[in-house]
């Protein structure tokens, strides 16, 4: 559990930093610092685990649908970075946050769910390759 | 590895018995091999009570607290609960798979990736089932 934590912190890290510098220097949100990398670090740590616990909870209530998954996933996203941003200071406690927010938090997102796309894919081969190994045996 | 088969028409029951140094891979799946086919579980059919091969048994299900056993084209109603049967069932090919469902590894005919991150199991007699997230590192590590 712990290494899916860090696999999910690590690469929605990178995927972040890559699109907050690229959207600060676009100018639509504030510039990138080191203390910005801590926050959205932060960031990350918490989704990561409550992520974790959400996957947790569908697997208890038997969740099927993918659109309810994803609802879950992203709305656990937003609810994340509006606190710890607004703790942190990094974009006021309003509904305006939400506009600074999207931009970097959606396709950020859907990298990640990308990532762990692939990954599965590849697993669902090494399972398939080893089922005909079987077969043949 | 020696393989010793004594034949005598005096022995009542069939005892497997397995010595061995260290425990690896392939010996751990050969004794779930042997137990599959060593136990039987109980099940309804018409009224009366048969014992089902496990290695007959493609999954248990279980819908409104009703425990069923499916084969390859026929379901029965079974006594235990899904948790009885994962403690019955353990060091076997049989494995949780998501609340509802037990799944016998062994008649996975192939496995695909669904968008969500789940894995969606096709059955050697073509049915799908879903293996939830939770239980995708047990499930692939069965393959392994």
């Amino acid at each position: 559990m712990i290494k899916k934590i860090l696999i999910i912190t690590c690469s929605s890290f990178t995927a972040i930093v890559l699109f907050f510098i690229l959207f600060s220097k676009l100018g639509v949100i504030i510039p990138f610092s080191e203390d910005i990398a801590l926050q959205l670090f932060v960031m990350c740590l918490i989704i990561a685990i409550l992520l974790i616990i959400v996957e947790l909870i569908e697997v208890r209530l038997d969740v099927s649908s993918i659109f309810a998954d994803a609802l879950a996933r992203v709305l656990t996203c937003y609810f994340v970075v509006f606190i710890v941003g607004s703790l942190f200071g990094m974009f006021p406690f309003s509904w305006i946050s939400f506009a600074y927010i999207t931009p970097v938090l959606l396709p950020g997102f859907i990298v990640t769910y990308a990532i762990s796309y692939t990954t599965c894919i590849e697993h669902s081969h090494a399972i398939n390759a080893s089922i005909k190994r079987n077969q043949k045996n | 590895m020696k393989l010793l088969i004594e034949q005598s028409l005096n022995c009542n029951e069939t005892e497997i018995k397995i010595t061995c140094g260290l425990m690896d891979d392939r010996l751990k799946r050969l004794i779930e091999e042997i137990r599959l086919y060593s136990f039987s579980i109980a099940a309804k059919k018409d009224g009366t009570t048969i014992n089902v091969p496990l290695e007959e048994i493609y999954y248990f299900d279980s819908t409104d607290n009703q425990t069923f056993l499916y084969m390859d084209n026929q379901v029965y109603p079974c006594n235990k609960k899904l948790y009885e049967l994962e403690v019955h069932l353990a060091d076997t090919t049989f494995m949780r798979i998501s609340k509802n469902c037990i799944l016998n590894t062994s008649v996975v005919g192939s496995v695909r990736t669904q968008f969500s991150g789940r894995l969606e199991a096709t059955l050697k007699n073509g049915e799908k089932l879903l293996v939830s997230k939770h239980y995708l590192k047990d499930f692939r590590d069965k393959f392994e």
